[in-house]
């Protein structure tokens, strides 16, 4: 992937050529942004509310649990990346949030919010984000915020570049080991091992109505149980170490691909 | 260029005398370099401008232990500047509280153009390699976000740093500045091509170097004398450390057992051979390599199954030739010594 980069260079001078020939054949480019407002735009904050459930139950750490397998488990860590937010208006028009890398960490209120700032007033529909970190982060070296080391150490493997997009871990009667404890440590940015999962999310009939005011929450709910399930049933008795990348992870990956579902909007 | 070679001169006449190597050889800049004939190298410093400042910041913290935990290990441990910033004579790099690592310490020398670092590629990008030494509990068993806390402790890197903040990027791009300055393009055999005249090889030598080009050069390509490639040489497994090599990273057992072509530049001076060591000299490593190989998991497809056909004076040629990639300008160049002792 790295070996590419040189390549990239050329690519840029490429379309920067194409680029102008496009812009000199085109006389009156047809606007197709819906915002055709230069000035800056007013803006507000938008809090992000991830819940972790087990089925329609709030995730508790270190209690006792049965999964839709059947198994008993606790579960004593649950984080995971968001990254590449986009919120869409009911205009259909777009804010990509910069910078949009954030680890949630559910901690012992297993309830996580992620306050988003300067995004332009108006009243949004929907949601789409990924869970896990895109490629190109991955592959470029050193990171900062939610992204540097030092704040998510424990996301990030050092033997074999990338970042740990979910972590799970707990203890589960099925776990042949004595201590009974099960890690799921997933990862994978590229190619067939691919872990990043995206979700399109949409509040139903509700908006979320951003203003220089109020600030909108969205809450989103996040279901363990799904982790374990559909479309691949793990089974504790073999699958209880996930330490790397690969097909175990992947199958996982297939699993919380729809984990977090949109609940509700509350606009104060 | 001129004061360079009147150095180089003096310098050469002084370790023709068996002086201390530790003498100052030329003062190379802090700049890129692209040998000729070489290809564009993958790290590119786009992202990291070099500066004097960066470099020296990056000096110092490859040679200080304070990035293990007790402050027994540095990177210089195990790549030791005489050794071709490889481990003389460790089978496998020595960490903290005297445990041994399952693999040989590789040298460093062209960094800039290794496509992922360690035997077994796991590490995609030169800013992020020294994550994996400082936080692997056998080597230097840290924690970054610790280092960076002493390291902002410390009068002395808040005077390195500067007026840049002491963090993780600023650090590991410091020391990228370091690794990716290490090059290594002044051996006897880079001076012979690039005269053009191969004669001022020795007859041994010349005839070393054409059993080179013909039977090793398919991985371990020239200029930079590896194709960076993973491969299965068939060295059986040792089962003490049951290294299953590139399949660790990836979970394929089509890379089972296979390692990074490792560059033969300075071959001669990083003794200990193989990713674990197992061969103390390049006699052991010819004699292995004319041995018919085992038919181990994934071996290479370009070895000869009954070894190659070289004779004792073959042999002794190929190793006068590799002797030729030997590089003084890297292993003497004083910029790249510990600061502490200049």
């Amino acid at each position: 992937m790295i070996s590419k980069r040189p390549i990239h260079l050329l690519f840029k001078g490429t379309s920067l050529c194409l680029l102008l020939i496009l812009m000199a054949c085109k006389k009156d480019p047809v606007n197709t942004n819906t915002d055709p407002t230069p000035t800056p735009e007013a803006t507000g904050k938008l809090n992000l509310e991830f819940q972790a459930k087990v089925d329609t139950a709030r995730l508790a750490f270190n209690k006792l649990y049965i999964n839709l397998n059947g198994d008993s488990l606790m579960v004593t860590k649950f984080n995971y990346f968001i990254s590449n937010i986009v919120l869409t208006k009911s205009d259909n028009s777009v804010y990509s949030e910069s910078e949009s890398y954030h680890l949630v960490r559910h901690t012992s209120a297993t309830s996580f919010t992620l306050p988003l700032s300067n995004v332009p007033v108006g009243n949004y529909k929907s949601i789409s984000f990924m869970l896990g970190v895109d490629s190109t982060r991955n592959v470029s070296g050193t990171q900062s915020g939610d992204l540097d080391p030092v704040n998510v150490s424990d996301m990030f493997w050092s033997w074999n570049t990338g970042y740990i997009f979910l972590k799970l871990e707990g203890t589960a009667g099925n776990v042949p080991t004595s201590d009974k404890k099960f890690q799921f440590h997933i990862g994978g940015y590229g190619g067939i091992n691919k872990t990043q999962r995206r979700f399109n999310l949409s509040f139903g009939s509700a908006t979320a109505n951003v203003k220089e005011t109020a600030t909108p929450l969205v809450q989103l709910n996040v279901d363990v149980n799904e982790v374990f399930t559909k479309p691949y049933k793990l089974d504790f008795k073999t699958q209880y170490n996930i330490l790397n990348q690969g097909t175990t992870a992947k199958m996982v990956a297939d699993n919380y691909a729809d984990m977090i579902r949109f609940n509700l909007v509350q606009n104060n | 260029m001129k004061h360079f070679f009147i150095i180089a001169s003096f310098a050469a006449l002084f370790f023709g005398c068996k002086v201390d190597p530790k003498i100052v050889v030329a003062n190379s800049p802090i700049q890129e370099v692209l040998p000729d004939g070489w290809p564009k190298p993958v790290y590119t410093f786009s992202n990291n401008p070099l500066s004097e400042a960066k470099f020296q910041l990056g000096r110092a913290l490859f040679y200080d232990p304070i990035l293990s935990i007790d402050s027994t290990v540095s990177c210089a441990s195990c790549h030791q500047d005489f050794a071709a910033f490889a481990n003389a004579g460790h089978q496998l790099s020595h960490g903290i509280k005297e445990l041994n690592g399952n693999r040989n310490a590789p040298p460093l020398f062209n960094l800039n153009w290794h496509p992922y670092f360690m035997h077994d590629g796991g590490i995609n990008h030169i800013e992020v390699q020294p994550l994996g030494p400082i936080s692997n509990t056998v080597e230097m068993g840290e924690n970054i976000g610790h280092v960076i806390t002493k390291l902002q402790r410390s009068a002395r890197y808040r005077n390195l740093f500067g007026s840049d903040e002491i963090n993780s990027q600023n650090m590991l791009k410091a020391m990228a500045q370091f690794m990716g300055m290490l090059y290594s393009y002044n051996s006897k055999y880079d001076q012979v091509k690039k005269s053009g005249a191969q004669q001022s090889f020795t007859g041994s030598e010349f005839h070393g170097y054409q059993l080179f080009l013909t039977n090793c050069n398919g991985c371990h390509k020239e200029p930079l004398f590896s194709d960076f490639q993973f491969r299965s040489n068939g060295l059986k497994v040792n089962p003490a450390l049951n290294d299953s090599g590139r399949a660790h990273i990836t979970g394929l057992s089509t890379d089972k057992f296979k390692f990074k072509t490792p560059s033969l530049r300075n071959i001669a001076l990083t003794a200990p051979y193989m990713h674990d060591g197992r061969f103390e000299n390049l006699d052991s490593v010819l004699n292995y390599y004319t041995r018919a190989f085992e038919n181990t998991q994934n071996l290479d497809a370009q070895l000869p199954a009954g070894g190659f056909q070289f004779s004792a004076t073959d042999k002794k040629d190929i190793i006068n030739f590799l002797k030729t990639l030997s590089d003084t300008a890297l292993i003497n160049n004083a910029r790249f010594k510990d600061p502490k002792h200049f």
